[in-house]
């Protein structure tokens, strides 16, 4: 079964993607933080990590960063209320391979995710 | 000293022994006195708090029902909705405490998600008549449930009849008023500012905002046409209507604008001069001109903001004669615009201020 990792702060937004990627057939785990997330980075090893970019302690940018340098080979996708080009352009910039704009369609993030893994 | 003697009277002295003197005998029945009003005081909050206790414990446990039952709903292909959903409304939709949060949570959900999801909440959303309770919130409630019904109620793109929601309109709070106006704009097929015809109240500046922004980004249709309010009985319409036409680049409203530049009230003047200068229309520089003599203190500025805006250092000149001795303020800024328009001449123009000033004074 594929992990994923998903590191978003607003609980409903957690316990639906959670619900909806575990039907999906994933083994869904969740960091509320960035500092979480970190932790579990260093524990575990994952095949794909869905973030938001306004995270406590540390922030989305950092963790992408992290990633990135350290564990190339998991694909990241980005779940954010941000539509700031700029922003977007970053993220892209940083290596990121998806940038989702909240709110989102569940549907359509199951098959990017889908994409992404297969 | 009626109160005392009353209880004494019938009980309370009868347990304070006879031989006490008057004075002590006050004392201790004070003292019961006081003691009684604290023991209720904090009875009374102890009981407020356990009520609130027990709320909370009430909402969160509908709210996480609720979360479940929404996930399973929109994502559980397994789940069977008809049998489901009534079951759900049949027990937990009974009393208003459980239908508040019911809508609470779905408009959390709607904010968060879009597409078919979004759609299957709002079919959710009638299904359970959640509107039903709304729409009688509209007609009953106290001015903050209405606010909320007229939320939810444009969130989810529900009509309602609209002789219901204009009264609304000029509703005393000002959070009713705004959100009655939000729903007229977030419904609206192509009159998204019909309202406006309805209004008594004048629009606040925070109104203001709102509007633009839900034209902005809640209104899919054409573009309305700014010059129907020019002539409102209500200046803050008229004000607000100048100031979009000039946001939304309606050029073709320039010849409309123009007779608001005579207009009775100055705040309407003012705004046109902006407008106009936003658009770039340089034809009203001599209008400008000869009309400064004749305006307020306030208008002559929004003039010379418009002149070092479209004007030249000539334009500007033409104003020198006709401010008076005494406009202080629009010396120093006819003075100021001067130097911008001679960067170069800056220290003489200064100088010559100087000048002026000693003469004055």
């Amino acid at each position: 079964m594929k992990k994923i990792l998903v590191i978003e702060d607003n609980p409903m937004v957690i316990k639906s993607l959670q619900f909806k990627l575990t039907k999906d057939g994933y083994d869904v785990i969740i960091a509320p933080d960035g500092r979480e997330a970190m932790k579990l980075l260093k524990d575990a090893t994952y095949d794909l990590i869905l973030t938001d970019l306004n995270l406590p302690f540390v922030t989305g940018n950092e963790l992408i960063a992290y990633v990135k340098e350290n564990l190339q080979a998991i694909p990241i996708i980005v779940l954010s209320t941000s539509t700031q080009e700029s922003i977007i352009m970053d993220a892209f910039n940083m290596g990121v391979e998806d940038f989702i704009t909240k709110p989102f369609s569940p549907n359509e993030l199951s098959l990017r995710v889908k994409r992404l893994l297969s | 000293m009626a109160v005392i003697h009353s209880i004494d009277s019938n009980w309370l002295l009868g347990y304070i022994p006879d031989d006490l003197p008057f004075v002590i005998k006050t004392n201790i029945l004070m003292t019961i006195i006081f003691f009684g009003f604290a023991f209720f005081f904090v009875s009374f909050i102890i009981l407020l708090r356990l009520y609130k206790i027990f709320r909370n414990r009430k909402k969160e446990e509908q709210r996480l029902l609720l979360e479940n039952i929404l996930n399973s709903y929109l994502f559980d292909e397994d789940f069977d909705k008809e049998k489901e959903l009534q079951r759900f409304k049949d027990e937990y939709l009974n009393k208003a405490l459980e239908i508040k949060i019911a809508i609470k949570e779905i408009l959390l959900f709607h904010s968060n998600i879009k597409g078919e999801s979004a759609i299957q909440l709002r079919e959710l959303f009638l299904r359970w008549e959640l509107d039903k309770f709304c729409k009688k919130q509209l007609e009953n409630s106290a001015w903050y449930s209405k606010s909320r019904a007229l939320f939810s109620l444009s969130e989810m793109l529900i009509k309602v009849d609209l002789d219901i929601i204009k009264p609304l309109l000029n509703h005393k709070k000002d959070e009713v008023r705004q959100q009655a106006q939000l729903y007229f704009i977030k419904l609206a097929e192509n009159e998204p500012l019909a309202f406006l015809d309805h209004m008594d109240k004048p629009l606040t500046l925070w109104e203001e905002i709102f509007i633009e922004d839900a034209l902005k980004n809640e209104y899919h249709g054409p573009m309305p046409d700014y010059s129907n309010w020019l002539h409102s009985s209500q200046h803050s319409v008229v004000d607000f209507a100048i100031r979009m036409i000039a946001k939304f680049n309606q050029f073709e409203n320039i010849s409309e604008l123009l007779p608001l530049l005579e207009h009775s009230s100055e705040e309407v003047r003012r705004e046109t001069i902006r407008s106009l200068c936003a658009l770039e229309h340089f034809e009203i520089i001599d209008t400008l001109i000869s009309q400064f003599g004749e305006e307020t203190t306030l208008v002559k500025k929004t003039i010379l903001d418009a002149i070092e805006h479209l004007g030249s250092y000539n334009d500007l000149m033409m104003l020198k004669d006709k401010i008076q001795d005494d406009e202080w303020d629009l010396k120093i800024k006819y003075y100021g615009i001067a130097q911008r328009f001679l960067p170069e001449k800056k220290q003489s123009i200064y100088i010559q201020y100087e000048k002026e000033k000693a003469l004055l004074l």
